[in-house]
């Protein structure tokens, strides 16, 4: 109990680490967990390199990913700044089925030493259709963090995706980029125009919102008439369609 | 030693204080507990989600349309209550999925408003011919070609008759960034915000089910906007205590529905929020007398809430009674008897 107190203690201030004092006798790696439950805990590289070793721990850590403390080990490992450890998380998820949980703690690698490593994943899963939509949503969360810009193509490719959120999520990287004020190699406002007649109504709609914020040079290119207007049949598009066409 | 001491006292009290904090609906008031388990959750929707592709459900002639409680010798009450929510032909329910503040904290790993309903558009859209064991109905829907939030499935009411179930699913994010949502993506985040929060009082209007799943705002809520919050980043729990801006909103809805005399309120609201029963049971009561109600005594974990909505879902689908209900919303959960009906059984 005392080196269980102590090694909340240590944990939770975050400051202070004599691992060989208490740490060094923890039995169980869920004493760890326990003390890292605070928001503000985290556990430093280099006092990680110190604990891992202690009674196995990150041994434990990583085995315990296969077992139904699954999420739990995963919140534990997003505390601790350790590459070795992300590194395994991205490699099983470049093995196995999708986990969109796993996807939050690499997300958070992100401006790590293994940042081209996972952008380099991130790239191959967007495109991934075997790969569950929500995991997906969040690697694209994760591009889109990084200013990491998709491929015109791989975006144009989103659009015809099962999943209408994937959908919706490409029309707004396209709307960021279009209306970025950077020069871009790739025509990605063409996207929005595409995106005019995308079902669900979600997906013009927010097609819409890009449009309206393009240059008027761009929006002259949109192709909206009053015709297009007329025949969209739900009212909040045709109001935004509607919207759009005055401006222009 | 002395010190050692003195540092255990100091920090003991800090963690209390951040404890209380915390349960209180703190920054993070849903999952107060962030080492929840979605294990069993993800384990059921992988089940489903990895094996079968489309599904139409209004095409299998009802094929699917199971009723094991009508075979299991239900309950007078129970016939009795599902068949008052099956009268009509057309059934309406909702989930919306309030604003989720976990990533205000980019160290807090957790599901996402945005990703719950990903997944659970991805669970109700499978085929149910493939189906974990056991009472299992959250599959068949059909997804609405041009509404991203309307899902449809035909379901048999207690005397037989199909009935149509349109179940409507919105979240409240815009993104899984909340600075993002805050800052280049507010006009789209305002449009969801409104969407959502106009789904669920609109739900209060019309609907048969309405539940929700999101922050209670400590009475406040529901909510459906990013976390109104003071210069230090803390939650403004004064404002939403005193304006109970969520709360006006719904009550003014539900009465709305009694004074037009078309019904007598929805048949279940639930809310699958901190301590939900003591912020919003008697105010639902007062507004809507013969509404059953659903709700927390303590914080649930996310996880917890998000299986709450997935067993009342499932419940309402199957006409599941009383205890074979209570007792799955028991089951598996991070916290034991938290959740609590009301006024639901005829």
């Amino acid at each position: 109990m005392k080196n269980f107190l102590f090694l909340t203690v240590l944990v939770l201030t975050g400051k202070i680490f004599y691992p060989e004092q208490a740490l060094a006798k923890a039995k169980e790696w869920q004493e760890l967990i326990s003390g890292l439950h605070s928001e503000d805990a985290r556990v430093s590289e280099p006092a990680w390199k110190e604990l891992r070793a202690i009674d196995h721990l990150e041994d434990k850590l990583k085995n315990a990913l296969t077992t139904n403390s699954r999420a739990e080990a995963l919140y534990i490992i997003s505390k601790i700044e350790s590459q070795t450890l992300a590194e395994h998380i991205l490699n099983e998820q470049i093995q196995n089925p999708s986990d969109s949980q796993a996807i939050f703690v690499l997300n958070q690698f992100l401006s790590s030493g293994l940042k081209s490593k996972i952008l380099n994943a991130y790239s191959k899963w967007i495109e991934d259709k075997n790969r569950a939509s929500d995991f997906r949503l969040l690697v694209l969360a994760g591009l889109t963090k990084e200013k990491y810009q998709v491929p015109k193509k791989v975006l144009v490719n989103l659009l015809n995706e099962k999943s209408y959120q994937l959908r919706i999520e490409a029309i707004r990287l396209a709307g960021i980029y279009s209306t970025s004020g950077q020069v871009l190699k790739e025509d990605y406002y063409t996207i929005l125009s595409q995106a005019k007649h995308l079902k669900p109504y979600q997906a013009r709609l927010e097609a819409y919102s890009w449009i309206m914020k393009l240059s008027p040079q761009l929006q002259k290119t949109m192709d909206i008439t009053s015709d297009l207007c007329k025949k969209e049949t739900n009212t909040e598009v045709r109001a935004a369609c509607l919207k759009a066409l005055k401006v222009k | 030693m002395k010190l050692l001491l003195l540092s255990i006292a100091f920090f003991s009290m800090e963690l209390r204080a951040d404890e209380r904090f915390i349960n209180n609906g703190g920054v993070f008031s849903i999952g107060a507990e962030p080492q929840m388990s979605t294990e069993q959750l993800k384990t059921i929707v992988n089940n489903v989600t990895t094996q079968l592709s489309k599904v139409n459900a209004l095409k299998a002639d009802c094929k699917y349309c199971e009723d094991v409680n009508i075979n299991n010798r239900p309950t007078p009450k129970c016939i009795e209550t599902y068949s008052q929510l099956y009268a009509r032909p057309t059934v309406e329910m909702r989930v919306v999925l309030g604003y989720s503040d976990a990533s205000a904290n980019p160290q807090r790993i957790g599901p996402h408003d945005l990703l719950v309903k990903e997944q659970m558009v991805n669970l109700l859209t499978k085929d149910c011919a493939v189906k974990p064991s056991g009472s299992f109905f959250l599959c068949g829907f059909a997804r609405s070609a041009d509404d991203a939030d309307l899902f449809t499935k035909n379901v048999k009411a207690p005397n037989g008759e199909v009935k149509i179930v349109n179940l409507v699913i919105t979240n409240s994010s815009v993104s899984t960034d909340d600075n993002q949502n805050q800052g280049k993506l507010l006009e789209q985040q305002l449009i969801q915000t409104e969407r959502a929060r106009k789904t669920y009082l609109d739900g209060l209007r019309t609907a048969d089910v309405v539940l929700y799943n999101g922050h209670s705002r400590k009475g406040g809520g529901p909510d459906f906007a990013p976390a109104k919050r003071l210069e230090n980043t803390h939650i403004d729990y004064a404002f939403y205590q005193k304006d109970k801006p969520g709360l006006t909103d719904l009550v003014e809805a539900l009465k709305e529905r009694i004074a037009s005399g078309k019904d007598t309120g929805p048949s279940l609201i639930g809310f699958f929020s901190c301590g939900s029963e003591e912020h919003f049971s008697k105010s639902v009561a007062a507004a809507s007398p013969n509404s059953g109600f659903i709700g927390t005594l303590n914080p649930p974990s996310w996880a917890d809430s998000h299986r709450g909505v997935l067993t009342v879902l499932n419940a309402m689908l199957g006409k599941i009674c009383n205890k074979s209900l209570v007792s799955s919303l028991d089951q598996n959960m991070d916290i034991r008897n938290n959740y609590i009906i009301e006024r639901f059984w005829k």
